[in-house]
Protein backbone atom coordinates (compact mmCIF):
# COMPACT_ATOMS: atom_id res chain seq x y z
CA UNK A 1 0.00 0.00 0.00
CA UNK A 2 2.05 3.16 -1.10
CA UNK A 3 0.83 6.30 0.52
CA UNK A 4 -2.65 5.16 1.58
CA UNK A 5 -4.46 7.86 -0.06
CA UNK A 6 -7.42 6.87 -1.87
CA UNK A 7 -8.91 8.79 -5.32
CA UNK A 8 -11.42 8.60 -7.45
CA UNK A 9 -13.79 6.14 -6.75
CA UNK A 10 -12.19 2.88 -5.19
CA UNK A 11 -14.44 0.02 -3.26
CA UNK A 12 -13.94 -3.75 -2.23
CA UNK A 13 -15.43 -6.04 -4.53
CA UNK A 14 -17.17 -7.36 -1.58
CA UNK A 15 -19.47 -5.02 -0.73
CA UNK A 16 -20.08 -3.80 -4.59
CA UNK A 17 -21.07 -7.46 -4.65
CA UNK A 18 -23.30 -6.84 -1.46
CA UNK A 19 -24.79 -3.90 -3.66
CA UNK A 20 -25.60 -6.01 -6.47
CA UNK A 21 -27.23 -8.94 -3.84
CA UNK A 22 -29.72 -5.88 -2.72
CA UNK A 23 -30.20 -4.24 -6.00
CA UNK A 24 -31.05 -7.81 -7.11
CA UNK A 25 -33.30 -8.54 -4.37
CA UNK A 26 -35.61 -5.55 -4.97
CA UNK A 27 -35.89 -6.57 -8.79
CA UNK A 28 -37.47 -9.81 -7.47
CA UNK A 29 -39.31 -8.46 -5.08
CA UNK A 30 -41.10 -5.74 -7.44
CA UNK A 31 -41.45 -8.95 -9.69
CA UNK A 32 -42.89 -11.04 -7.13
CA UNK A 33 -45.55 -8.23 -5.95
CA UNK A 34 -46.47 -7.77 -9.65
CA UNK A 35 -46.84 -11.59 -10.37
CA UNK A 36 -49.26 -11.95 -7.51
CA UNK A 37 -51.35 -9.27 -8.73
CA UNK A 38 -51.71 -10.66 -11.85
CA UNK A 39 -52.25 -14.13 -10.78
CA UNK A 40 -55.04 -13.12 -7.94
CA UNK A 41 -56.39 -11.04 -10.24
CA UNK A 42 -55.42 -7.94 -8.55
CA UNK A 43 -54.09 -6.69 -11.53
CA UNK A 44 -56.88 -6.56 -14.27
CA UNK A 45 -57.05 -7.76 -17.40
CA UNK A 46 -56.09 -4.75 -19.42
CA UNK A 47 -53.27 -3.83 -17.36
CA UNK A 48 -51.39 -7.34 -17.50
CA UNK A 49 -51.97 -6.65 -21.32
CA UNK A 50 -49.99 -3.24 -20.74
CA UNK A 51 -47.52 -5.64 -18.25
CA UNK A 52 -46.79 -8.29 -21.49
CA UNK A 53 -46.01 -5.05 -23.83
CA UNK A 54 -43.28 -4.12 -20.86
CA UNK A 55 -41.59 -7.05 -21.30
CA UNK A 56 -41.61 -7.13 -25.17
CA UNK A 57 -40.61 -3.07 -24.63
CA UNK A 58 -37.73 -4.38 -22.28
CA UNK A 59 -36.44 -7.34 -24.80
CA UNK A 60 -35.97 -4.74 -27.36
CA UNK A 61 -34.43 -1.89 -25.55
CA UNK A 62 -32.21 -4.37 -23.93
CA UNK A 63 -31.03 -6.17 -26.95
CA UNK A 64 -30.72 -2.95 -29.04
CA UNK A 65 -28.53 -1.33 -26.11
CA UNK A 66 -26.36 -4.17 -27.48
CA UNK A 67 -25.68 -2.45 -30.88
CA UNK A 68 -26.10 1.07 -29.91
CA UNK A 69 -25.26 1.58 -25.88
CA UNK A 70 -22.36 -1.58 -25.68
CA UNK A 71 -20.83 -1.67 -28.95
CA UNK A 72 -21.54 2.08 -30.22
CA UNK A 73 -22.90 1.02 -33.76
CA UNK A 74 -25.90 3.51 -34.17
CA UNK A 75 -28.90 0.88 -35.68
CA UNK A 76 -31.92 2.47 -36.29
CA UNK A 77 -33.30 -1.06 -37.79
CA UNK A 78 -34.72 -2.64 -34.73
CA UNK A 79 -38.40 -2.48 -36.04
CA UNK A 80 -37.23 -4.56 -39.00
CA UNK A 81 -35.47 -7.25 -37.10
CA UNK A 82 -38.91 -7.14 -35.09
CA UNK A 83 -40.72 -7.68 -37.96
CA UNK A 84 -38.99 -10.73 -39.20
CA UNK A 85 -39.72 -12.21 -36.02
CA UNK A 86 -43.13 -11.09 -35.58
CA UNK A 87 -43.91 -12.35 -39.08
CA UNK A 88 -41.87 -15.79 -38.96
CA UNK A 89 -43.79 -16.70 -35.62
CA UNK A 90 -46.84 -16.22 -37.16
CA UNK A 91 -46.36 -17.81 -39.91
CA UNK A 92 -44.57 -20.93 -38.38
CA UNK A 93 -47.60 -20.87 -36.04
CA UNK A 94 -49.98 -20.67 -38.33
CA UNK A 95 -48.66 -23.14 -40.97
CA UNK A 96 -46.76 -25.32 -39.52
CA UNK A 97 -48.28 -25.21 -35.60
CA UNK A 98 -44.91 -25.69 -33.65
CA UNK A 99 -45.02 -25.32 -30.19
CA UNK A 100 -44.63 -21.65 -29.14
CA UNK A 101 -40.88 -22.60 -27.53
CA UNK A 102 -39.37 -23.59 -30.53
CA UNK A 103 -41.59 -20.84 -32.81
CA UNK A 104 -39.87 -18.51 -30.63
CA UNK A 105 -36.26 -19.88 -30.82
CA UNK A 106 -36.87 -20.14 -34.84
CA UNK A 107 -38.10 -16.41 -35.05
CA UNK A 108 -34.98 -15.55 -32.97
CA UNK A 109 -32.61 -17.57 -35.56
CA UNK A 110 -34.49 -16.36 -38.64
CA UNK A 111 -33.73 -12.39 -36.86
CA UNK A 112 -30.41 -13.82 -36.06
CA UNK A 113 -29.65 -14.65 -39.63
CA UNK A 114 -31.01 -11.71 -41.46
CA UNK A 115 -28.60 -9.26 -38.86
CA UNK A 116 -25.71 -11.05 -39.52
CA UNK A 117 -26.43 -10.60 -43.27
CA UNK A 118 -27.41 -7.05 -42.82
CA UNK A 119 -24.83 -6.33 -40.49
CA UNK A 120 -21.64 -7.95 -42.74
CA UNK A 121 -21.98 -5.18 -45.48
CA UNK A 122 -23.60 -1.98 -43.38
CA UNK A 123 -21.55 -2.23 -40.63
CA UNK A 124 -18.38 -1.04 -42.32
CA UNK A 125 -20.18 2.31 -42.45
CA UNK A 126 -19.91 4.53 -39.10
CA UNK A 127 -21.92 6.97 -37.12
CA UNK A 128 -24.36 8.73 -39.41
CA UNK A 129 -23.89 6.35 -42.55
CA UNK A 130 -25.21 3.55 -40.77
CA UNK A 131 -27.83 5.15 -39.20
CA UNK A 132 -29.11 5.92 -42.43
CA UNK A 133 -28.07 2.52 -43.98
CA UNK A 134 -30.01 0.19 -40.91
CA UNK A 135 -33.00 2.88 -41.44
CA UNK A 136 -33.60 1.78 -44.99
CA UNK A 137 -32.83 -1.80 -44.03
CA UNK A 138 -36.51 -1.26 -41.85
CA UNK A 139 -38.37 -0.10 -44.44
CA UNK A 140 -37.49 -2.53 -46.96
CA UNK A 141 -38.44 -5.32 -44.67
CA UNK A 142 -41.76 -3.18 -44.46
CA UNK A 143 -42.23 -2.75 -48.00
CA UNK A 144 -41.47 -6.09 -48.87
CA UNK A 145 -43.60 -7.45 -45.87
CA UNK A 146 -46.41 -5.02 -47.68
CA UNK A 147 -45.68 -6.88 -51.19
CA UNK A 148 -46.15 -10.34 -50.40
CA UNK A 149 -48.86 -12.51 -50.46
CA UNK A 150 -48.19 -14.93 -47.42
CA UNK A 151 -47.83 -11.93 -44.87
CA UNK A 152 -50.98 -10.38 -45.81
CA UNK A 153 -49.74 -7.33 -47.65
CA UNK A 154 -51.45 -4.09 -46.28
CA UNK A 155 -54.55 -6.34 -44.80
CA UNK A 156 -52.28 -7.96 -42.21
CA UNK A 157 -51.92 -11.35 -40.31
CA UNK A 158 -54.80 -12.14 -38.03
CA UNK A 159 -55.44 -15.45 -36.61
CA UNK A 160 -52.55 -15.52 -34.71
CA UNK A 161 -52.85 -17.58 -31.60
CA UNK A 162 -52.86 -15.95 -28.37
CA UNK A 163 -49.68 -17.90 -26.78
CA UNK A 164 -47.74 -15.09 -25.10
CA UNK A 165 -48.80 -15.15 -21.35
CA UNK A 166 -47.74 -12.59 -18.68
CA UNK A 167 -45.57 -15.43 -17.49
CA UNK A 168 -44.13 -16.92 -20.85
CA UNK A 169 -43.35 -13.05 -22.06
CA UNK A 170 -42.02 -12.60 -18.25
CA UNK A 171 -39.98 -15.37 -18.84
CA UNK A 172 -38.19 -14.40 -21.71
CA UNK A 173 -37.88 -11.04 -20.34
CA UNK A 174 -35.88 -12.53 -17.78
CA UNK A 175 -33.55 -14.84 -19.56
CA UNK A 176 -33.00 -11.89 -22.05
CA UNK A 177 -31.56 -9.97 -19.24
CA UNK A 178 -29.40 -12.79 -17.55
CA UNK A 179 -27.80 -13.35 -20.75
CA UNK A 180 -27.24 -9.98 -22.14
CA UNK A 181 -26.06 -9.25 -18.27
CA UNK A 182 -23.38 -12.37 -18.81
CA UNK A 183 -22.98 -11.32 -22.23
CA UNK A 184 -21.09 -8.29 -21.25
CA UNK A 185 -19.49 -9.01 -18.22
CA UNK A 186 -17.36 -11.19 -19.70
CA UNK A 187 -14.10 -11.17 -21.97
CA UNK A 188 -16.36 -10.79 -25.27
CA UNK A 189 -18.97 -7.86 -23.28
CA UNK A 190 -15.47 -6.22 -23.15
CA UNK A 191 -14.86 -6.33 -26.51
CA UNK A 192 -18.22 -4.77 -27.54
CA UNK A 193 -16.77 -1.83 -25.02
CA UNK A 194 -13.85 -2.08 -26.46
CA UNK A 195 -15.61 -0.91 -30.07
CA UNK A 196 -17.20 1.88 -29.02
CA UNK A 197 -14.65 3.38 -26.74
CA UNK A 198 -11.66 3.61 -29.48
CA UNK A 199 -12.12 1.45 -32.77
CA UNK A 200 -8.41 1.64 -33.18
CA UNK A 201 -7.21 0.93 -30.40
CA UNK A 202 -9.78 -2.15 -30.07
CA UNK A 203 -7.97 -3.90 -33.41
CA UNK A 204 -4.82 -3.03 -32.19
CA UNK A 205 -5.40 -5.19 -28.80
CA UNK A 206 -5.90 -7.90 -31.07
CA UNK A 207 -10.23 -7.58 -31.11
CA UNK A 208 -11.75 -9.09 -34.04
CA UNK A 209 -13.80 -5.63 -34.45
CA UNK A 210 -15.43 -6.81 -37.73
CA UNK A 211 -16.41 -9.74 -35.79
CA UNK A 212 -17.67 -8.34 -32.93
CA UNK A 213 -19.57 -5.91 -34.63
CA UNK A 214 -21.61 -8.15 -36.68
CA UNK A 215 -21.99 -10.40 -33.43
CA UNK A 216 -23.24 -7.69 -31.11
CA UNK A 217 -25.54 -6.98 -34.74
CA UNK A 218 -27.09 -10.78 -35.09
CA UNK A 219 -27.52 -11.23 -30.86
CA UNK A 220 -29.48 -8.60 -30.73
CA UNK A 221 -31.39 -9.13 -34.10
CA UNK A 222 -32.26 -12.67 -32.56
CA UNK A 223 -33.54 -11.00 -29.82
CA UNK A 224 -35.69 -8.15 -31.56
CA UNK A 225 -37.21 -11.52 -33.60
CA UNK A 226 -37.99 -12.89 -30.77
CA UNK A 227 -39.84 -9.73 -28.92
CA UNK A 228 -41.86 -9.49 -32.27
CA UNK A 229 -42.80 -13.36 -32.03
CA UNK A 230 -44.16 -12.21 -28.28
CA UNK A 231 -46.03 -9.22 -29.86
CA UNK A 232 -47.64 -10.96 -32.15
CA UNK A 233 -48.87 -13.63 -30.41
CA UNK A 234 -50.05 -11.17 -27.71
CA UNK A 235 -51.83 -8.95 -30.36
CA UNK A 236 -53.18 -12.03 -32.77
CA UNK A 237 -53.01 -9.51 -35.37
CA UNK A 238 -49.87 -7.72 -37.01
CA UNK A 239 -50.05 -5.45 -39.71
CA UNK A 240 -47.06 -3.58 -41.34
CA UNK A 241 -47.96 -0.45 -39.34
CA UNK A 242 -46.66 -2.20 -36.25
CA UNK A 243 -43.24 -2.21 -37.68
CA UNK A 244 -42.91 1.30 -39.15
CA UNK A 245 -39.29 3.67 -38.32
CA UNK A 246 -41.50 5.17 -35.30
CA UNK A 247 -40.91 1.89 -33.56
CA UNK A 248 -37.66 1.67 -34.22
CA UNK A 249 -37.52 5.85 -33.04
CA UNK A 250 -39.62 4.34 -29.56
CA UNK A 251 -36.94 1.86 -29.10
CA UNK A 252 -34.22 3.87 -29.06
CA UNK A 253 -35.95 6.83 -27.00
CA UNK A 254 -36.21 3.87 -23.81
CA UNK A 255 -32.08 2.80 -24.97
CA UNK A 256 -31.19 6.64 -24.84
CA UNK A 257 -33.38 7.16 -21.84
CA UNK A 258 -32.13 4.33 -19.89
CA UNK A 259 -28.53 5.56 -20.76
CA UNK A 260 -26.54 3.97 -23.74
CA UNK A 261 -24.38 1.12 -22.08
CA UNK A 262 -26.67 0.64 -19.19
CA UNK A 263 -29.11 -2.99 -18.66
CA UNK A 264 -30.59 -1.68 -15.39
CA UNK A 265 -31.70 1.82 -17.82
CA UNK A 266 -33.25 -0.22 -20.20
CA UNK A 267 -35.25 -1.81 -17.76
CA UNK A 268 -36.37 1.01 -15.95
CA UNK A 269 -36.64 3.43 -19.39
CA UNK A 270 -38.99 0.50 -21.05
CA UNK A 271 -40.93 -0.15 -18.04
CA UNK A 272 -41.38 4.14 -17.34
CA UNK A 273 -41.83 4.61 -21.17
CA UNK A 274 -44.74 1.94 -21.95
CA UNK A 275 -46.84 3.12 -18.39
CA UNK A 276 -46.58 6.64 -18.73
CA UNK A 277 -48.66 6.82 -21.33
CA UNK A 278 -51.48 4.54 -20.15
CA UNK A 279 -50.80 6.91 -16.51
CA UNK A 280 -51.22 9.98 -18.63
CA UNK A 281 -54.63 8.90 -20.14
CA UNK A 282 -56.11 10.98 -17.36
CA UNK A 283 -55.18 13.87 -19.41
CA UNK A 284 -56.47 12.48 -22.48
CA UNK A 285 -55.52 14.86 -25.53
CA UNK A 286 -52.21 16.40 -23.69
CA UNK A 287 -50.74 13.43 -22.56
CA UNK A 288 -48.32 13.13 -25.56
CA UNK A 289 -46.99 16.64 -24.62
CA UNK A 290 -46.61 15.50 -21.57
CA UNK A 291 -44.47 12.38 -22.81
CA UNK A 292 -42.33 14.44 -25.15
CA UNK A 293 -41.70 17.22 -22.00
CA UNK A 294 -40.29 14.64 -19.89
CA UNK A 295 -38.12 13.48 -22.65
CA UNK A 296 -36.88 16.79 -23.00
CA UNK A 297 -36.31 18.08 -19.81
CA UNK A 298 -34.82 14.67 -18.72
CA UNK A 299 -32.52 14.95 -21.62
CA UNK A 300 -32.05 18.24 -20.43
CA UNK A 301 -30.81 17.53 -16.67
CA UNK A 302 -29.07 14.12 -17.78
CA UNK A 303 -27.83 13.71 -21.29
CA UNK A 304 -26.47 10.84 -20.33
CA UNK A 305 -29.35 8.97 -19.43
CA UNK A 306 -30.97 7.90 -16.23
CA UNK A 307 -28.61 5.39 -15.37
CA UNK A 308 -24.99 6.78 -17.68
CA UNK A 309 -23.17 3.54 -18.04
CA UNK A 310 -23.94 1.98 -14.78
CA UNK A 311 -25.98 -0.48 -13.25
CA UNK A 312 -28.09 -0.44 -10.24
CA UNK A 313 -25.96 -2.21 -8.22
CA UNK A 314 -23.22 0.56 -9.09
CA UNK A 315 -25.59 3.18 -8.11
CA UNK A 316 -25.31 1.37 -4.30
CA UNK A 317 -21.96 2.58 -4.00
CA UNK A 318 -21.83 5.88 -4.60
CA UNK A 319 -22.20 6.15 -0.84
CA UNK A 320 -19.11 4.67 0.00
CA UNK A 321 -16.57 5.99 -2.55
CA UNK A 322 -13.68 6.27 0.26
CA UNK A 323 -12.18 3.81 2.85
CA UNK A 324 -11.81 -0.07 2.62
CA UNK A 325 -8.10 0.73 1.19
CA UNK A 326 -6.62 -2.26 4.06
CA UNK A 327 -9.34 -4.62 2.78
CA UNK A 328 -8.52 -4.36 -1.17
CA UNK A 329 -5.74 -5.94 -1.50
CA UNK A 330 -7.30 -9.47 -0.72
CA UNK A 331 -10.70 -9.44 -2.28
CA UNK A 332 -9.57 -8.94 -5.49
CA UNK A 333 -9.68 -12.02 -7.38
CA UNK A 334 -13.29 -11.91 -7.73
CA UNK A 335 -13.66 -8.94 -9.93
CA UNK A 336 -14.08 -10.67 -12.71
CA UNK A 337 -17.53 -12.19 -11.66
CA UNK B 1 16.62 -14.98 -34.80
CA UNK B 2 14.90 -12.80 -36.92
CA UNK B 3 11.33 -11.48 -35.16
CA UNK B 4 10.82 -8.53 -37.35
CA UNK B 5 11.96 -7.81 -41.24
CA UNK B 6 10.64 -4.79 -43.66
CA UNK B 7 11.92 -5.58 -46.90
CA UNK B 8 11.60 -1.97 -49.49
CA UNK B 9 8.35 -1.29 -48.07
CA UNK B 10 6.69 2.06 -50.00
CA UNK B 11 3.68 3.53 -48.49
CA UNK B 12 2.07 6.06 -51.48
CA UNK B 13 -1.19 8.24 -50.56
CA UNK B 14 -2.21 9.33 -54.12
CA UNK B 15 1.18 10.80 -55.28
CA UNK B 16 2.81 11.44 -52.32
CA UNK B 17 5.69 8.71 -51.04
CA UNK B 18 5.37 8.67 -47.85
CA UNK B 19 7.87 6.15 -46.95
CA UNK B 20 9.91 4.63 -49.54
CA UNK B 21 12.36 1.30 -49.99
CA UNK B 22 12.14 0.90 -45.93
CA UNK B 23 14.44 -2.03 -44.54
CA UNK B 24 14.86 -3.62 -41.15
CA UNK B 25 15.68 -6.26 -39.61
CA UNK B 26 15.17 -6.85 -36.00
CA UNK B 27 16.41 -9.86 -34.07
CA UNK B 28 15.57 -11.40 -30.53
CA UNK B 29 15.92 -8.60 -27.82
CA UNK B 30 17.03 -5.98 -30.12
CA UNK B 31 16.52 -2.28 -28.94
CA UNK B 32 16.23 -0.30 -32.29
CA UNK B 33 14.97 3.43 -32.38
CA UNK B 34 13.34 5.50 -35.78
CA UNK B 35 14.22 9.60 -35.25
CA UNK B 36 13.41 11.76 -37.92
CA UNK B 37 11.87 15.26 -38.40
CA UNK B 38 8.20 15.62 -38.28
CA UNK B 39 6.72 14.30 -40.74
CA UNK B 40 9.46 12.21 -42.08
CA UNK B 41 6.58 8.91 -42.28
CA UNK B 42 7.68 7.21 -38.80
CA UNK B 43 4.73 6.95 -37.79
CA UNK B 44 3.60 5.85 -41.38
CA UNK B 45 6.41 2.96 -40.92
CA UNK B 46 4.63 1.72 -37.80
CA UNK B 47 1.23 1.90 -39.33
CA UNK B 48 2.24 -0.12 -41.94
CA UNK B 49 4.19 -2.76 -39.81
CA UNK B 50 1.38 -3.08 -37.53
CA UNK B 51 -1.26 -3.20 -40.62
CA UNK B 52 -3.34 -0.34 -40.11
CA UNK B 53 -2.27 0.38 -43.23
CA UNK B 54 -1.89 -2.07 -46.27
CA UNK B 55 1.93 -1.38 -47.98
CA UNK B 56 1.95 0.03 -51.63
CA UNK B 57 4.84 -2.53 -52.29
CA UNK B 58 7.35 -4.23 -50.55
CA UNK B 59 6.92 -7.24 -47.73
CA UNK B 60 6.88 -7.44 -43.90
CA UNK B 61 7.76 -10.56 -41.84
CA UNK B 62 6.66 -10.95 -38.48
CA UNK B 63 8.67 -14.18 -36.84
CA UNK B 64 9.35 -15.67 -39.83
CA UNK B 65 5.12 -14.90 -41.19
CA UNK B 66 4.27 -12.91 -44.30
CA UNK B 67 2.00 -10.25 -42.48
CA UNK B 68 1.25 -7.33 -45.25
CA UNK B 69 -2.41 -7.57 -45.55
CA UNK B 70 -3.26 -8.94 -42.49
CA UNK B 71 -5.55 -6.86 -40.80
CA UNK B 72 -3.63 -5.62 -37.44
CA UNK B 73 -5.81 -7.78 -35.15
CA UNK B 74 -4.35 -10.78 -36.97
CA UNK B 75 -0.71 -8.96 -36.53
CA UNK B 76 -1.24 -8.27 -32.32
CA UNK B 77 -1.92 -12.24 -32.08
CA UNK B 78 1.00 -13.04 -33.94
CA UNK B 79 2.83 -11.41 -31.22
CA UNK B 80 3.47 -7.78 -31.91
CA UNK B 81 1.71 -4.60 -29.93
CA UNK B 82 2.33 -1.11 -30.16
CA UNK B 83 1.24 1.77 -28.65
CA UNK B 84 0.41 4.95 -30.45
CA UNK B 85 1.72 8.79 -30.70
CA UNK B 86 -1.66 10.67 -29.35
CA UNK B 87 -2.69 7.95 -26.80
CA UNK B 88 -5.40 5.84 -27.48
CA UNK B 89 -6.73 4.54 -24.25
CA UNK B 90 -9.94 3.86 -23.83
CA UNK B 91 -10.86 6.95 -21.64
CA UNK B 92 -13.87 6.34 -19.96
CA UNK B 93 -13.22 3.10 -18.81
CA UNK B 94 -11.25 1.94 -15.58
CA UNK B 95 -7.46 1.28 -15.57
CA UNK B 96 -8.50 -1.88 -14.67
CA UNK B 97 -10.51 -2.57 -17.85
CA UNK B 98 -8.12 -1.06 -20.00
CA UNK B 99 -5.53 -3.73 -19.28
CA UNK B 100 -8.21 -6.49 -18.89
CA UNK B 101 -9.49 -5.77 -22.51
CA UNK B 102 -5.85 -6.61 -23.85
CA UNK B 103 -6.43 -10.07 -22.30
CA UNK B 104 -9.67 -10.70 -24.81
CA UNK B 105 -7.73 -13.00 -27.12
CA UNK B 106 -6.10 -15.03 -24.81
CA UNK B 107 -9.22 -15.63 -23.05
CA UNK B 108 -10.06 -19.34 -23.35
CA UNK B 109 -13.74 -19.07 -23.46
CA UNK B 110 -16.61 -18.70 -25.71
CA UNK B 111 -20.05 -17.14 -25.37
CA UNK B 112 -21.81 -20.30 -24.56
CA UNK B 113 -19.76 -20.62 -21.57
CA UNK B 114 -19.74 -16.71 -20.58
CA UNK B 115 -23.57 -16.83 -20.99
CA UNK B 116 -24.06 -19.89 -18.65
CA UNK B 117 -21.42 -18.67 -16.35
CA UNK B 118 -19.28 -22.10 -16.75
CA UNK B 119 -16.68 -22.73 -14.38
CA UNK B 120 -14.40 -22.28 -17.41
CA UNK B 121 -15.60 -18.68 -17.74
CA UNK B 122 -14.98 -18.25 -13.79
CA UNK B 123 -11.16 -19.78 -14.19
CA UNK B 124 -9.99 -17.35 -16.84
CA UNK B 125 -11.91 -14.15 -15.69
CA UNK B 126 -9.78 -15.00 -12.44
CA UNK B 127 -6.39 -15.81 -14.01
CA UNK B 128 -6.76 -12.74 -15.99
CA UNK B 129 -8.05 -10.35 -12.64
CA UNK B 130 -4.80 -11.87 -11.54
CA UNK B 131 -2.51 -11.01 -14.81
CA UNK B 132 -3.89 -7.28 -14.69
CA UNK B 133 -3.45 -7.16 -11.28
CA UNK B 134 0.22 -8.18 -11.77
CA UNK B 135 1.11 -5.36 -14.28
CA UNK B 136 -1.13 -2.76 -12.69
CA UNK B 137 1.26 -3.67 -9.99
CA UNK B 138 4.62 -3.69 -12.07
CA UNK B 139 4.04 -0.11 -13.58
CA UNK B 140 2.69 1.54 -10.21
CA UNK B 141 -0.55 1.96 -11.08
CA UNK B 142 -2.17 -0.77 -8.98
CA UNK B 143 -3.80 2.48 -6.61
CA UNK B 144 -5.79 4.02 -9.67
CA UNK B 145 -6.84 0.87 -10.94
CA UNK B 146 -10.60 1.82 -10.16
CA UNK B 147 -9.71 5.19 -11.72
CA UNK B 148 -11.44 6.52 -15.07
CA UNK B 149 -8.16 6.39 -17.51
CA UNK B 150 -8.55 10.09 -18.83
CA UNK B 151 -8.21 10.91 -15.14
CA UNK B 152 -5.07 10.11 -15.01
CA UNK B 153 -1.89 12.23 -15.22
CA UNK B 154 -0.43 12.10 -19.01
CA UNK B 155 2.86 10.41 -17.48
CA UNK B 156 1.07 7.75 -16.01
CA UNK B 157 -1.66 7.54 -19.34
CA UNK B 158 1.75 6.58 -21.42
CA UNK B 159 2.65 4.06 -19.36
CA UNK B 160 -0.68 2.67 -19.05
CA UNK B 161 -0.56 2.62 -23.08
CA UNK B 162 2.84 0.23 -22.41
CA UNK B 163 0.94 -1.85 -19.77
CA UNK B 164 -2.34 -2.25 -21.85
CA UNK B 165 0.14 -3.14 -25.07
CA UNK B 166 2.23 -6.16 -22.59
CA UNK B 167 -1.15 -7.10 -21.60
CA UNK B 168 -1.61 -8.57 -25.59
CA UNK B 169 1.54 -10.78 -24.75
CA UNK B 170 3.53 -8.86 -27.53
CA UNK B 171 7.15 -10.78 -28.29
CA UNK B 172 7.45 -7.59 -30.81
CA UNK B 173 6.42 -4.04 -28.72
CA UNK B 174 6.25 -0.93 -30.79
CA UNK B 175 6.55 2.41 -29.10
CA UNK B 176 5.70 5.36 -31.22
CA UNK B 177 6.65 8.53 -28.80
CA UNK B 178 6.45 6.84 -25.80
CA UNK B 179 8.40 10.02 -23.72
CA UNK B 180 6.02 12.83 -25.74
CA UNK B 181 5.07 15.36 -23.49
CA UNK B 182 7.55 13.63 -20.42
CA UNK B 183 9.63 16.01 -17.97
CA UNK B 184 12.99 14.84 -18.01
CA UNK B 185 12.56 13.64 -14.66
CA UNK B 186 9.58 11.37 -15.87
CA UNK B 187 11.58 10.67 -19.07
CA UNK B 188 14.56 8.72 -17.17
CA UNK B 189 12.06 6.92 -15.27
CA UNK B 190 10.40 5.92 -18.37
CA UNK B 191 14.13 4.89 -20.05
CA UNK B 192 14.58 2.64 -17.16
CA UNK B 193 11.41 0.95 -17.46
CA UNK B 194 11.46 -0.08 -20.97
CA UNK B 195 14.91 -1.22 -20.63
CA UNK B 196 14.05 -3.35 -17.43
CA UNK B 197 10.38 -4.31 -19.20
CA UNK B 198 12.34 -5.57 -22.33
CA UNK B 199 14.52 -8.07 -20.11
CA UNK B 200 11.76 -9.22 -18.00
CA UNK B 201 9.47 -10.00 -20.82
CA UNK B 202 12.00 -10.52 -23.48
CA UNK B 203 11.07 -8.11 -25.82
CA UNK B 204 12.16 -6.74 -28.83
CA UNK B 205 11.80 -3.39 -28.95
CA UNK B 206 11.14 -0.82 -31.85
CA UNK B 207 10.56 2.64 -31.07
CA UNK B 208 9.99 6.23 -32.38
CA UNK B 209 11.07 8.99 -30.33
CA UNK B 210 12.10 12.19 -30.65
CA UNK B 211 14.33 13.00 -27.08
CA UNK B 212 17.55 12.06 -27.76
CA UNK B 213 18.42 11.44 -24.24
CA UNK B 214 16.15 8.24 -24.44
CA UNK B 215 16.89 7.14 -27.55
CA UNK B 216 20.55 7.68 -27.27
CA UNK B 217 20.42 5.74 -23.75
CA UNK B 218 18.50 3.15 -25.17
CA UNK B 219 18.70 2.42 -28.06
CA UNK B 220 21.80 -0.53 -29.74
CA UNK B 221 20.58 1.06 -33.16
CA UNK B 222 18.68 4.02 -34.83
CA UNK B 223 17.41 4.33 -38.06
CA UNK B 224 16.88 7.90 -39.47
CA UNK B 225 14.09 8.58 -41.54
CA UNK B 226 14.12 11.95 -43.78
CA UNK B 227 11.12 13.03 -46.19
CA UNK B 228 10.63 8.63 -46.37
CA UNK B 229 13.85 7.80 -46.93
CA UNK B 230 16.18 6.20 -44.89
CA UNK B 231 19.62 8.65 -44.84
CA UNK B 232 21.32 6.68 -41.99
CA UNK B 233 21.23 3.77 -40.04
CA UNK B 234 23.46 2.73 -36.97
CA UNK B 235 24.48 3.02 -33.29
CA UNK B 236 23.71 5.85 -31.26
CA UNK B 237 27.67 7.04 -31.75
CA UNK B 238 27.57 6.66 -35.35
CA UNK B 239 24.28 8.39 -35.88
CA UNK B 240 25.59 11.67 -33.39
CA UNK B 241 28.50 12.25 -35.61
CA UNK B 242 26.52 11.53 -39.09
CA UNK B 243 26.81 14.58 -41.15
CA UNK B 244 24.01 14.06 -42.89
CA UNK B 245 21.59 13.30 -39.92
CA UNK B 246 23.16 16.20 -38.36
CA UNK B 247 22.06 18.10 -41.40
CA UNK B 248 18.91 16.67 -41.62
CA UNK B 249 17.60 16.73 -37.90
CA UNK B 250 19.78 16.63 -35.05
CA UNK B 251 20.75 20.27 -34.72
CA UNK B 252 23.72 21.76 -33.19
CA UNK B 253 23.00 21.28 -29.73
CA UNK B 254 22.49 17.86 -30.21
CA UNK B 255 26.58 17.20 -30.13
Amino acid sequence: MKGGMVRGRSLSPASSRIAAWIAGALAVLCLALVNVGVYTYRIDFYFTGILVVVMINIILAVSLNLINGFTGQFSLGHAGFMAVGAYASALLTIYMEWPFPVVLIGAGIISALIGFLIGLPTLRLRGDYLAIATLGFGEIVRVVILNLKITGGPRGLGGIAPKTTFFIAEIVAILTVIIFSNIVKSSHGRAFVAIREDEIAAEAMGIDTTKYKVLAFSIGAAFAGIAGALFAHHQMFIDPRSFTFTRSIEILVMVVLGGLGSISGSIVAATVLTILPEALRGIAQYRMIAYALLLIGLMLIRPQGLFGTKEIGDLFRLGQRQGNEGRRAQADGGEGQ
Amino acid sequence: MTMLEARNLTMQFGGLTAVSQFNLTLSQGDIVGLIGPNGAGKTTVFNCLTGMYVPTSGEIHVLGKRVDGLSPHQITRLGMARTFQNIRLFKDLTVFDNIRIAFHYQAQYNLASAILRLPTFRREEQSISEKTNALLEIFGLYDHRHEIASSLPYGDQRRLEIARALAANPKILLLDEPAAGMNPYETQELTTLIQWVKDEFELTVFLIEHDMRLVMGLCQRILVLDYGVTIAEGTPREIQSNAVVVQAYLGEEAL
